[in-house]
């Protein structure tokens, strides 16, 4: 690879300051939020618009230089490590939201753009984008699309897929293409063939995204439990009586001890299991919801439930929530989150064989959970200057997936595959199966350049990248 | 029944009824060593949808293939083989008191049909399409190769979503064999409210009204009157009807038909105007069944504006919008294929090519019409590019319903086809796309 000509080549089609490649440049890129594989890339690159999106793929293509597209780098499964000396594409610099039209009911945003920052610019308007993931403060729409970003509120609103109306994307031969966002009758849906596919089908660069009226009114309950069984016992039950709460949040011992020590929320430490239940909707109707929901709470032995009385609470009560995870820092050096589904009622099973595979691998595992969803997210926790707690804690993840998938579910519900999970979808998937995607992913990238080695594992590209550092 | 029994089609050689997915693999696979046409078949309640197909080939019946092989009331997901009908999945649901918030064109259809075709109802606005309940699917590519895409739990992120291709796609791609999707709790109550107007200028009013205001319908559609007339079979009107329907808990359902009758009232609707439906379920499957023959999609803030355009159109035929989705459906009725033709051309295809969001969609042409299916699908330029390319793969000897559906034509050979002249952005050769492109504009 020639790859001082192609820097050049690409100091020229953007600018020189939009070209890092310099070593001491580049140490900021070497992984995203899963930390536990790094890689140098060989440049890192910013382009302002689809045409120089277009320019840099087409240069990266005509060399078969691998190029990885890059938001907010918050991804957990490694979809940015860029492995194989490969480009980085930032899309952070597209960041502008060039439409909110309410009557279409929807958002026309370039791919960097913050999650937060069209939640605070629908502020007001009445309607919100749906899909809240934890890390939407950083998070940009662009990663969104590429991992079908989920969170709390997807049990009753959906995962992005749900969300996108069309996508314009640089395919790998550089080509800008659009597809949607006005649907034709009985005419495919490209875009959402896209979405999820974690920069290997095409680089995002805008999204016309829908638009969700705001539910009239929000209830929001705490409810804590002597044991976990009986937080599990009451999602069902909840799900069993045909309500479709907004969402139902799911925290263990471990966690709740963490966020105490961190926020000081004023949960008691003696509580196994905290479940937060939101409902929304027109008011009539919440009052009888709610009526039911704390009868089933009680049914199953919840010891406390907590409405929250205002915004602001209801704000504190998602605040511990979506920054438990932060708040693990508290526990151990280092911590990897895991993202596993299995069938809602198989929830109980699946909390119980995390807590044995957590003793079995001597680590140690506290969890969080979209219960309604079945998602769970064991937090495994390890000191990275250990490097057989490393092992330890990586075996009792690829121990915890398999076992996900041993119960119909999936290796990830809303964190992608990237490269930390790419071995686990032969587990998951026939060759056949495999196969398909592949087909499918070749339409996009013909040059297989487009972050290659993720997502599917049977390609060359990586090989042995997904191993921990050295 | 098969799709020779619906109209004149092509010629079926035979018709082979699988009884597994295996079985159906199989007879694919013998069919593409051959290079023999397959026209997979459901019920046949669809098979007007598309364009005509005119090869000779095998039918491919799916009606044995129709197990229900999974059903978890309480994780909401069932799996069911593609012959199931409709109804009796929705027995199935409703017997533990849950529902597929879709509108189906015929409850004697089958699972797998109503997926290949892929046409939703008005209350896609408020509960979403097909896509947005099938979490996975199996299907069977035009190289026999049997695949599943997607999950058997309501949410994940594994993989490509190669299964959204299959919706819609009228079996092109690959033929859907099984089904897994995500079931809701059937709603208490359904009901709406039917105004009375005097022109599509009003509509655009009173759903600008709808869209600043919190309700959340479920539907929101606009009839001309004698189809409104032949639906509900109130009393005949002169200008369009607006219905707006929602669906929830008994008190939601009458808090927001009490907010929307007050909307109305206040923006100068004659109390007389206003007219409450109680079968809303109903007016929605029949709505979705009215066999339309023309879709134009049009962004929704714009429809109204697009039915100004179309003129004498919206007066001389029977028309539905989904004012929600942005998408007109019309009837041009019984004519000779050739005036069929150039109605559609004349009067609305070239007054929709003026309005720029809008996009048009020959969803029955009548047998003989000379549209080719890029045409009638009214697929865009990228669409039709990765659309051949695609078809390439998953069916390389064009053999799974030729000549119905876009995408096949360069292995057809039809005439007129032809490279494509949109180069890459100056890019190099492309393997994956240019290569399997043709002109299909």
């Amino acid at each position: 690879m020639a790859l001082p000509e192609l820097i050049a080549e690409l100091r020229r089609v953007l600018s020189p300051d939009r070209v890092l490649h310099a070593p001491s440049e580049l140490a900021a890129y070497d992984c995203d939020a899963y930390t536990v594989v790094r890689r140098r890339p060989t440049a890192v690159v910013f382009p302002h618009d689809p045409a120089e999106v277009s320019a840099v793929v087409t240069q990266c293509a005509q060399r078969r230089v691998p190029l990885i597209p890059r938001g907010a780098g918050t991804g957990l499964a490694g979809g940015c490590v860029p492995i194989d000396g490969a480009v980085v594409l930032m899309l952070t610099r597209l960041n502008r939201i060039l439409e909110i039209n309410l009557r279409d009911r929807w958002a026309l945003v370039e791919a960097g753009v913050p999650n937060l920052q069209l939640a605070r610019a629908l502020a007001g308007t009445g309607y919100h984008y749906a899909p809240d993931p934890s890390s939407q403060g950083a998070s940009t729409i662009g990663g969104n699309v590429a991992t079908n970003a989920g969170g709390p509120h997807t049990l009753k609103y959906g995962v992005t897929v749900n969300h996108v109306l069309g996508l314009e994307v640089v395919l790998g031969d550089g080509s800008v293409r659009r597809f949607g966002p006005v649907a034709g009758a009985g005419a495919p849906d490209i875009s959402g063939l896209i979405v999820g596919s974690e920069g290997r089908m095409g680089i995002v660069t805008k999204a016309w995204v829908r638009l969700t009226p705001n539910p009239h009114e929000f209830r929001t309950f705490r409810a804590i439990y002597g044991d976990v069984e009986s937080a599990t016992r009451t999602v069902s039950r909840i799900i069993a009586a045909g309500i479709i709460p907004a969402a139902m949040e799911l925290m263990d011992r471990g966690i709740i001890g963490a966020v105490e020590d961190a926020y000081h929320f004023g949960f008691s430490r003696e509580a196994e299991a905290v479940l937060i239940i939101e409902i929304d909707g027109p008011p009539p109707g919440l009052d009888r919801q709610q009526a039911q929901i704390l009868e089933l709470c009680a049914q199953c032995g919840a010891q406390e439930v907590l409405a929250a009385a205002d915004p602001a609470m209801r704000d504190a009560l998602w605040k511990c929530r979506k920054m438990a995870v932060g708040a693990v820092g508290r526990l151990s050096p280092s911590y990897f989150i895991q993202d596993g589904v299995v069938p809602r009622t198989q929830l109980p099973h699946i909390l119980r064989r995390i807590a044995e595979v957590a003793a079995a691998n001597r680590v140690r595992i506290v969890n969080v959970a979209h219960a309604g969803d079945g998602n769970v997210h064991p937090i495994i926790l390890y000191d990275d200057a250990d490097p057989e707690q490393l092992r330890r804690a990586l075996r009792a993840g690829e121990e915890l997936l398999l076992e996900c998938i041993a119960c119909g579910g999936s290796v990830t519900a809303e964190h992608g595959i990237g490269i930390e999970k790419r071995e686990f979808m032969s587990r998951q998937y026939a060759a056949a199966d495999l196969k398909a995607m592949q087909r499918t992913a070749e339409v996009f990238d013909p040059f297989e350049i487009l972050n290659p080695g993720k997502l599917l594992p049977d390609r060359t590209a990586g090989a042995g990248a997904g191993r921990p550092n050295e | 029944m098969n799709v020779a029994d619906q109209r004149p089609g092509p010629k079926l050689l035979a018709t082979h009824a699988p009884r597994s997915v295996d079985e159906v693999a199989e007879i694919v696979r013998c069919a593409a060593e051959r290079g023999q046409a397959v026209y997979p078949i459901g019920a046949g309640t669809q098979a007007d949808v598309g364009c005509m197909p005119r090869r000779p080939g095998i039918g491919l019946s799916l009606a044995a293939l129709d197990r229900l092989i999974d059903y978890q009331p309480d994780d909401m997901t069932i799996t069911v083989e593609a012959g199931m009908k409709i109804d009796r999945l929705r027995r199935v649901l409703a017997e533990r008191g849950q529902w597929l918030p879709l509108d189906f064109a015929s409850p004697g259809g089958t699972v797998g049909g109503a997926l290949a075709v892929g046409l939703c109802g008005p209350r896609r606005f408020g509960f979403g399409g097909w896509a947005d309940y099938v979490l996975g699917l199996r299907a069977v590519d035009g190289q026999g190769n049997e695949f599943f895409s997607g999950a058997k739990v309501v949410k994940s992120a594994a993989g490509l979503n190669v299964h959204r291709l299959l919706i819609g796609s009228l079996g092109s791609l690959a033929i859907i064999a099984e089904a897994t999707l995500m079931v809701r709790p059937r709603p208490e109550m359904q009901a709406g409210l039917a105004c009375r107007l005097s022109d599509p200028a009003a509509a655009d009013r009173l759903l600008d009204a709808l869209s600043r205001s919190r309700l959340t319908p479920s539907a929101a559609d606009l009839y001309s009157g004698a189809l409104w007339e032949q639906l509900s079979g109130c009393e005949p009107t002169v200008g369009p009807v607006l219905v707006v329907g929602f669906a929830g808990a008994a008190a939601d359902v009458e808090w927001m038909l009490d907010g929307l009758r007050q909307q109305w009232r206040e923006a100068g609707v004659p109390f007389d105007a206003i007219e409450r439906v109680e079968q809303f379920d109903a007016l929605c499957e029949a709505a979705a069944a009215w066999p339309a023959e023309v879709g134009v999609a049009v962004r929704p803030s714009r429809l109204c504006a697009l039915m100004a355009r179309l003129g004498g159109v919206m007066t001389e035929l029977p028309w539905q919008a989904r004012a929600g989705d942005g998408m007109l459906l019309l009837r041009v009725g019984p004519r000779t294929p050739a005036v069929w033709e150039s109605f559609v051309r004349d009067r609305i295809m070239a007054p929709t090519a003026e309005e720029p969001s809008a996009r048009v969609a020959v969803i029955r042409p009548p047998e003989g019409s000379a549209f080719a299916p890029s045409e009638a699908w009214g697929f865009s330029e990228d669409e039709t590019v990765v659309w051949t390319a695609l078809k390439e793969k998953f069916d390389p000897k064009a053999i799974l319903n030729p000549g119905r559906f876009p995408g096949a034509i360069a292995a057809a050979g039809a005439p007129g086809a032809s490279p494509s002249d949109r180069p890459a952005t100056d890019g190099p050769a492309t393997p994956g796309i240019s290569a399997a492109t043709t002109a299909g504009r």
